[in-house]
């Protein structure tokens, strides 16, 4: 029963992570129609920033956490102001996004790589190491934090999407560009926007994930994959199910590797993706194609 | 035409400085030279499919895994002799792609891009992580040097057969652009709709594309194995696939001589950075970045673009 | 009541009952029409009447909600798209959907798709009887080209081309299937009067030999200069049909067209 709810929770957790950085590249996507290969990228600077400013106890933790913020903007910034931006002013067609963000990610990570020469990142259990007691279950405080800070960010975007002045012109900056612009709205600054907002939850999924996963310049790039998988699971381009997807993908993923086989599980992940993609690009809650 | 003798001068000059290179060739130049040849031989598979239509693959070191791990386990198991096996090589990786393509074709761009992502995975994971006992995993099939005759066949060898496969991998590349069946997948590549009004059986044409990209990239991978007589996954991970796949938008998607050349220069990139392992990443980022920049059309492109420029073509 | 001469011409199209629904929205309802072999036919409307709708059920771009479709006596609404050219149909885009990159010539030459034949084995091997089909496609561009006249420009890109020639262009490429019909969609917009000229006097030659032209329309100068009869559709309905004279003198086209007070329809 134990050894159930730690496979339970860790799929929760990863899930959880990978269900973050699918909704990171969400936001851009809805906002641009960008698809965002460097939303691993994000969350990698956010580990990073984390092991700089908060794992290391330079800081206080308050402040090495706005470190962790602020990192990951200025890279969603580089990218989105060098790589992704003049694509969009020349009406791209979306496949140049990808190469553009493509390229901005193995910047970011050659960077960050050779800061740190590809070592692994610091990180450390901010949190305590005492797990959590709720009744007979007791569950690790790094996957507890995980999953209340999913469920914060989910809310909390879902509350600036529909709740805030910015957040619906936001919407209205994905859905219909040419009426957008033409109410008023700023388009540019809405895409800025956009990757702000993606950035902030990338960064923060990443700093997360960092003492889970292996922390280092090139964590991005699965991260990235299995955030994809888990959109197009779910329902590309809708961020509630973005998030499902992922967390979905989390759970199928932990349960296999503990009870089945970890040999197997990748080859059979990437498989079941392949008939996904085939048989329903929308995602298996059946949602109507977003592009 | 002015043009046309030019251009039969320069390949000409290009032609025979490949032939005679290995002569003068030092170090590790021919090694180099043979890796960066089977790059761009690779590339010219993903060329077809992306370059003519249009279509994102980045999962082709998959179909170089077919080719690779063919050849090996033919070898260690049924002891076939190297060019049987690379033939089956090439033939399996065509059929996967078939296969494949019975269900990813359903989709375009983007989600086809996820999808072929995912091929290149699988095929990854199956060879590094499942099946371990068979494949031996991370660590690999050795295979035996290639003897011809009695003697070694070593690094020119090599270079001649993987010249000669690269020029006829364009060759074929060529023959299937300037026919109907090239202009129809161009045309699928800018409008679908106007393609098929014009009577193109879409699907049919991306699936003969996916099947001529499978198997050019099978021959790369059982060239790939043979000549470093090792059979690893690590040859044909995901960051592999973007390599060959940036390797075509360098060179200039939409032309087999761009696309070759990309996969020469980088490959041999590759290669050559490979003790200062730590610069890789950002060299590949920066280098796909100035290019789409910059020369979004590739280096062929931009040769294009300087001749046009240099003899006034465009203003007729 | 059309029991004349014209019937005893052969009936080339003919769109029986046909309905189209988008969700709830009805773009075609039963909506009925001939075509005679020979005509030049033309479909007005105001925007959103369902006209382009029409022109895509037509190619088979859309499938049709209840109705049949006849071409030449038989049914092609069940056939898939790509194999309507190999019918003896063609058509031309309102919003220009040729590939900007190539050269006149080969986007001419792509037109000639379903009238060849040359599968990927012979290509790649380079069979004598492809190369043939290769030349002979080459020679019927060139011909095409001449046709409408813009043989200056066969190698240029045709993205550096004005819209007037692009769309020349365009017809180029649709006659290369050798049509026996022949849509246009909105051909002459955003054209300048002398790339109308043009293009009246090459629909002119295309009427010459023989081919049914089936033109959708705004402009009413063009289409009543050239048609032999005209259908004006309002709302996915049928409301008019006739020769350019009738519908000129029509009450409810007049009304819908100047709108005024909106009466059934």
């Amino acid at each position: 029963m134990e050894f159930f709810l730690l496979v339970l929770v860790s799929g929760i957790s990863i899930g959880s992570v990978w269900g973050l950085t699918g909704l990171a590249f969400t936001a851009i996507f809805n906002a641009s129609r960008v698809i965002n290969f460097g939303g691993g990228e994000v969350a990698m600077v956010g580990a990073y920033a984390g092991g700089l400013f908060v794992f290391s106890g330079i800081v206080p933790i308050p402040v090495g956490l706005l470190g962790v913020i602020a990192m990951p903007i200025v890279a969603g910034f580089f990218m989105n102001r060098v790589f992704a931006e003049p694509l969009v002013k020349r009406k791209a067609p979306v496949i140049s996004s990808v190469l553009a963000t493509l390229a901005a990610a193995l910047i970011i990570s050659g960077v960050i790589g050779l800061i740190t020469k590809f070592q692994y990142f610091q990180t450390g259990l901010i949190f305590g190491t005492k797990p959590i007691v709720l009744g007979v279950f007791s569950i690790s405080r790094q996957y507890t934090a995980i999953i209340v800070s999913v469920v914060g960010l989910a809310f909390g975007y879902w509350f600036f999407l529909n709740k805030t002045h910015l957040g619906l012109g936001l919407q209205a900056a994905g859905i219909d560009p040419d009426m957008a612009s033409q109410v008023g709205i700023n388009m540019v600054r809405m895409r800025d926007l956009a990757w702000v907002v993606s950035s902030v939850i990338g960064g923060i999924a990443g700093f997360l994930a960092a003492p889970l996963l292996i922390a280092s310049a090139v964590m991005g790039l699965p991260l990235v994959v299995y955030g994809f998988i888990g959109a197009v699971l779910g329902g590309f381009g809708y961020p509630l199910a973005t998030l499902a997807g992922g967390i979905i993908l989390g759970l199928f993923v932990q349960f296999f590797t503990a009870y089945i086989s970890p040999a197997h599980t990748d080859f059979l992940v990437f498989l079941a993706l392949m008939v996904i993609c085939a048989y329903r690009p929308t995602g298996i809650l059946g949602l109507k194609m977003y592009e | 035409m002015n043009t046309k003798k030019f251009k039969i001068f320069g390949y000409s000059i290009v032609l025979l400085f490949l032939l005679i290179l290995p002569a003068f060739a030092k170090g590790n130049v021919m090694f180099l030279a043979v890796l960066g040849l089977i790059g761009g031989i690779a590339a010219l598979g993903v060329n077809i499919f992306f370059g003519y239509c249009g279509q994102v693959n980045f999962g082709a070191a998959g179909f170089m895994a077919i080719g690779g791990y063919c050849v090996a386990f033919f070898e260690r198991d049924l002891h076939t002799p190297y060019l049987l096996g690379l033939v089956l090589g090439i033939v399996a990786s065509g059929l996967v792609a078939l296969l494949v393509s019975l269900f990813l074709l359903r989709l375009r761009h983007f989600v086809l891009g996820l999808g072929t992502t995912a091929f290149g995975l699988a095929i990854y994971s199956m060879f590094a992580k499942g099946f371990t006992a068979y494949t031996h995993g991370e660590d690999g099939v050795s295979l035996n040097a290639l003897h011809l005759f009695g003697i070694q066949a070593g690094d020119k060898f090599f270079y001649y057969v993987a010249l000669i496969c690269t020029i006829l991998c364009i060759w074929i590349s060529h023959a299937v652009r300037n026919s109907r069946v090239g202009r129809g997948m161009v045309a699928i590549a800018e409008n679908e709709v106007a393609a098929t009004s014009m009577g193109v059986d879409i699907d049919h044409y991306l699936r003969i594309a996916l099947v001529l990209n499978g198997l050019l990239d099978g021959l790369a991978g059982g060239l790939l194995v043979k000549y470093l007589n090792f059979c690893s996954p690590a040859h044909f991970s995901l960051p592999y696939s973007i390599l060959i796949f940036i390797a075509v938008v360098v060179g200039g998607a939409g032309s087999a001589l761009g696309a070759a050349l990309g996969g020469i220069i980088m490959f041999t990139i590759n290669e050559v950075l490979t003790p200062l392992a730590l610069y890789h990443t950002l060299a590949y980022g920066v280098i796909l970045g100035a290019i789409l920049l910059f020369m979004p059309d590739g280096i062929a492109g931009g040769i294009r673009t300087l001749s046009h420029r240099w003899s006034g073509v465009s203003r007729r | 009541m059309e029991w004349s001469l014209e019937k005893m011409k052969k009936t080339i199209l003919h769109f029986e009952s046909v309905s189209k629904n988008f969700g709830g929205l009805a773009a075609l309802s039963d909506v009925s029409l001939s075509v005679t072999e020979g005509d030049v036919i033309s479909l007005i409307g105001p925007n959103g009447a369902g006209k382009t709708t029409l022109l895509n059920i037509a190619t088979n771009l859309l499938p049709l909600s209840s109705g049949k479709v006849f071409f030449e006596d038989e049914r092609i609404d069940p056939l898939p798209p790509y194999r309507i050219p190999g019918r003896g149909i063609a058509r031309t885009f309102q919003i220009l959907k040729l590939p900007l990159k190539l050269s006149v010539l080969e986007n001419v030459a792509i037109g000639a798709h379903s009238r060849s034949e040359s599968g990927v084995f012979p290509i790649i091997l380079r069979l004598p009887r492809m190369r043939a089909e290769e030349m002979q496609i080459m020679e019927k561009a060139k011909e095409a080209i001449r046709f409408v006249g813009i043989d200056d420009h066969m190698n240029t890109i045709t993205g550096h081309l004005p819209l007037g020639t692009q769309r020349l262009v365009e017809m180029a490429r649709a006659l290369m299937c050798e049509p026996k019909l022949l849509f246009l969609d909105e051909v002459t917009t955003g054209l300048n009067f002398h790339e109308k000229q043009k293009v009246v006097s090459v629909l002119q030659k295309i009427r010459e030999q023989g081919t049914t032209i089936f033109i959708v329309a705004h402009d009413m100068s063009f289409v009543m200069e050239l048609s032999s009869r005209i259908y004006v559709l309002n709302f996915g309905k049928k409301i008019a049909e006739g020769s350019p004279e009738e519908i000129r003198k029509n009450r409810e086209v007049i009304d819908v067209y100047l709108g005024r007070t909106e009466t059934n329809s």
